[in-house]
Order: C-alpha cells, then sequence, then structure tokens
C-alpha cells in the first residue's frame, strides 16, 4: 500500500504532467538554448545603465536571428550593439557563436557562447581546405576585436570546468596578462563584465572557494548557482574591466 | 498510477528522457552506497521517516528541475525585456522564444513550484548537485538546522 505523502506527491506530479507536458516535451538542444539566452539577458543587464541596448539587423519582420553555429556568417544574424550613453564615440557589439582566431597561433580558434566585439569587426569568409572541404566559407574574427568572451554551462560546477575557462580568457583576450592578472583583476571601474563563466547548477562549499580564488587571482567571473540563486546576478559581487581596456 | 519518476520521464523528448534516467540513476547509485557504507547522514534521513522510495521521489523531482525546469525557466524570466519579448528570438530553424512562450514557461514553473511546496519538499533539495548533497540539506533542514 502507497503511503500517503507519496501517494499525494503523485498525483500532483500526474496533475502537473497533464497540463504541462506540452511546455516541456522539449529537444535537449531547446533546453540549452533556453539556458544560453538566459545568461544573454543577464548579460545585458549588466549593460543598461551604461549603455543603450539596440538590437541591430533583426529579420524582415522584426525578429532577432540568433546565431547558432560558427558556420554561419556572423553578418548575416542579429546582434546588440552596445552604444555609451555618456557622449563618446565607443560602441561595441554583444554577439552569439562567433569563432575567434587568437593572438597566439592563427590555427588556435574558438567560439566563446556570447562575446563582445568591438563594432564592425571583420568576420573572415575566406576558404581554408581543412574546413569543409574547402567548400564553405571560413568566418573567424581576430581576437584583437574581442573586448570579453563568456561561457555559459548549465550543469553543476566541477573544478576542471572552472578552470577549463582560463583557456578561454588567455587565448581570446590580447589585454590579458597572466604575469599581472591581479593588477587586471582589481580593476572595477569599466562598463564591461570580465569574461564571466555562467553556470546553472549549485556549487558545493569547496568549488565556492575556489571559483572566489580564481575571481581573486583572474579577471573574470565565475557566476554559478543560476538555477537556485537565480538571474539578478548584478547582486553579485561581479569583476569589471577597467575602462582602459575599452 | 505510475510513480513520480515514470510520470516525469514519460513526458520528455528521447534525448531528455536518457538524460533524467542517466541522472536519476546515478543519484539512486549514489544513495546505494551511503546505505551500504552506513553513511550517517542517509540513517539519520531514514530515521526521520524518508524511506528510499521517498528519496527516489526527491532525486526524480531533483533531477527534472535541473534538467528541464530550471534551463527552460532561464530564458523567460523577466517581463518586459524586448529581446524574447516584443522582440522574439528565432534560434536556428524551428525555435522561437517570444512573450507566448515565456508566458506558457512562467505558468509551467509557477505550478511546478506550487506542486513541489505543497508536498513539503522546498527548493533547496531540487537545487541539489548530488543525491549526498540531498541528503545532507534534508537532515539538515528536519532537524531545524538549515538557515
Amino acid at each position: 500500500m502507497t503511503e500517503a505523502w507519496v501517494a499525494a506527491v503523485e498525483d500532483r506530479i500526474q496533475d502537473f504532467a497533464a497540463r504541462f507536458s506540452a511546455v516541456y516535451s522539449v529537444s535537449e538542444r531547446e533546453v540549452a538554448a533556453s539556458f544560453e539566452i538566459g545568461c544573454f539577458h543577464a548579460l545585458l543587464d549588466s549593460y543598461e545603465d551604461s549603455c543603450d541596448l539596440a538590437p541591430q539587423n533583426l529579420n524582415k519582420t522584426g525578429e532577432y536571428r540568433y546565431l547558432t553555429t560558427p558556420s554561419g556568417n556572423p553578418a548575416n544574424f542579429s546582434f546588440v550593439a552596445l552604444r555609451r550613453k555618456v557622449a563618446t564615440t565607443a560602441e561595441y557589439e554583444l554577439r552569439q557563436q562567433v569563432r575567434i582566431r587568437s593572438h597566439i597561433h592563427d590555427d588556435i580558434m574558438v567560439t566563446p557562447d556570447l562575446v563582445v566585439l568591438r563594432t564592425n569587426s571583420a568576420f573572415g569568409g575566406s576558404r581554408d581546405a581543412d574546413y569543409a572541404g574547402g567548400k564553405r566559407g571560413l568566418f573567424v574574427v581576430n581576437s584583437a576585436q574581442v573586448i570579453a568572451a563568456h561561457e555559459c554551462k548549465s550543469l553543476p560546477p566541477f573544478p576542471e570546468l572552472l578552470v577549463s575557462f582560463l583557456g578561454i580568457l588567455e587565448v581570446v583576450h590580447p589585454w590579458f596578462d597572466h604575469l599581472h592578472a591581479d593588477l587586471v583583476s582589481n580593476a572595477s571601474d569599466g562598463i564591461h563584465l570580465a569574461p564571466s563563466l555562467f553556470v546553472g547548477g549549485a556549487s558545493r562549499a569547496l568549488q565556492s572557494r575556489m571559483a572566489d580564488a580564481l575571481r581573486e587571482r583572474f579577471p573574470v567571473n565565475m557566476i554559478l548557482g543560476l538555477h537556485s540563486v537565480g538571474w539578478d546576478i548584478m547582486g553579485r559581487p561581479l569583476r569589471r574591466l577597467p575602462s582602459a581596456l575599452n | 498510477m505510475p510513480n513520480v519518476f515514470e510520470i516525469l520521464r514519460s513526458g520528455l523528448s528521447p534525448d531528455l528522457r536518457q538524460k533524467f534516467e542517466d541522472r536519476v540513476g546515478a543519484m539512486g547509485r549514489e544513495l546505494r552506497y551511503m546505505d551500504e557504507t552506513d553513511n550517517a547522514q542517509l540513517k539519520a534521513a531514514i530515521d526521520l521517516g524518508w524511506s528510499f522510495e521517498r528519496l527516489g521521489i526527491l532525486c526524480a523531482l531533483n533531477s527534472f528541475f535541473q534538467l528541464v525546469i530550471a534551463p527552460l525557466a532561464s530564458s523567460a524570466g523577466t517581463q518586459g525585456r524586448t529581446l524574447g519579448d516584443t522582440v522574439p528570438i528565432i534560434h536556428g530553424e524551428k525555435l522561437r522564444f517570444d512573450r507566448a512562450r515565456a508566458t506558457s514557461v512562467r505558468a509551467m514553473v509557477a505550478y511546478f513550484m506550487l506542486s513541489i511546496n505543497a508536498a513539503g519538499i522546498g527548493e533547496r533539495l531540487l537545487t541539489a548537485s548530488h543525491a549526498g548533497d540531498l541528503v545532507f540539506y534534508l537532515v539538515l533542514r528536519d532537524e531545524g538546522l538549515l538557515g
């Protein structure tokens, strides 16, 4: 015989499923896209005080075309222009899934989930025999154009995930000098969030300490526990890049 | 009536169903290991009335929240945004994030949390990363030590 608590929970979950299975019966890809868009919104929130946010390059019906893969030409997709509210010509672009070529070596290319670029960056598009058999253009932005790259992971954090983000920091941010990492990380007068790792899962105490230590020693943010702490990230202690880097 | 695991599992797409089964399975194995090694926290939870059947339900709800509910809620958080609301986001060929979608996702999340709270489960148990953490929080909560 089923105990009362178990039966009550089963009743409630049955009722929930009957009402909402059409909403949650989605592909893994849609779930991942939803999380990334949540990070995209959170990042935009961080610019609301300093910039006017203007979606650009919408399609004919006024929809935002989200680039989902580095094989697409970024010029054909939408982005958000970040225009300083103070009198300045500074303007940036928040884009998604843009392949970045590292200043360290031309053959080092990675595609962060979200990236803030200087405006009017060139996207390349020349053919490379080692890419798609030389039949399609290789779209790539030089890392000199990168202000900050950000990654989104819905899963629970683990030490190797946190440390691997330092690879993104190193290879796509020419301004980063690992010998003086603490100097950059102590700055907080700029408009841009330091390169940030957005993580959905909650952290254990040791991982939280590790995330804090990495943020202390490197110009990065480890924004953990978004599923539990919530999406209002502006209440958290966050690193910003010094304005001199802008 | 099917159990909670089966009810939730049956409504998922094949790829998410597999992840759900894997995560619930891993949490179940962790619970069995804790049992085999006479884990003090697990004993305390059982003494507080949390049978393996109940713990299995918590693992299913925890996994469903982390794999499905929370990520879907991510893009539907705030009403009145421009992007994803008045300006729909078209993601690839098929996915569309707009006001209608956000509204239905918010309703789903609210109803799920209502169901969870009615069962006295609490959000902290849904966000535990592992079965061991879940049992740890459960015991702290039931002993009145969780702030």
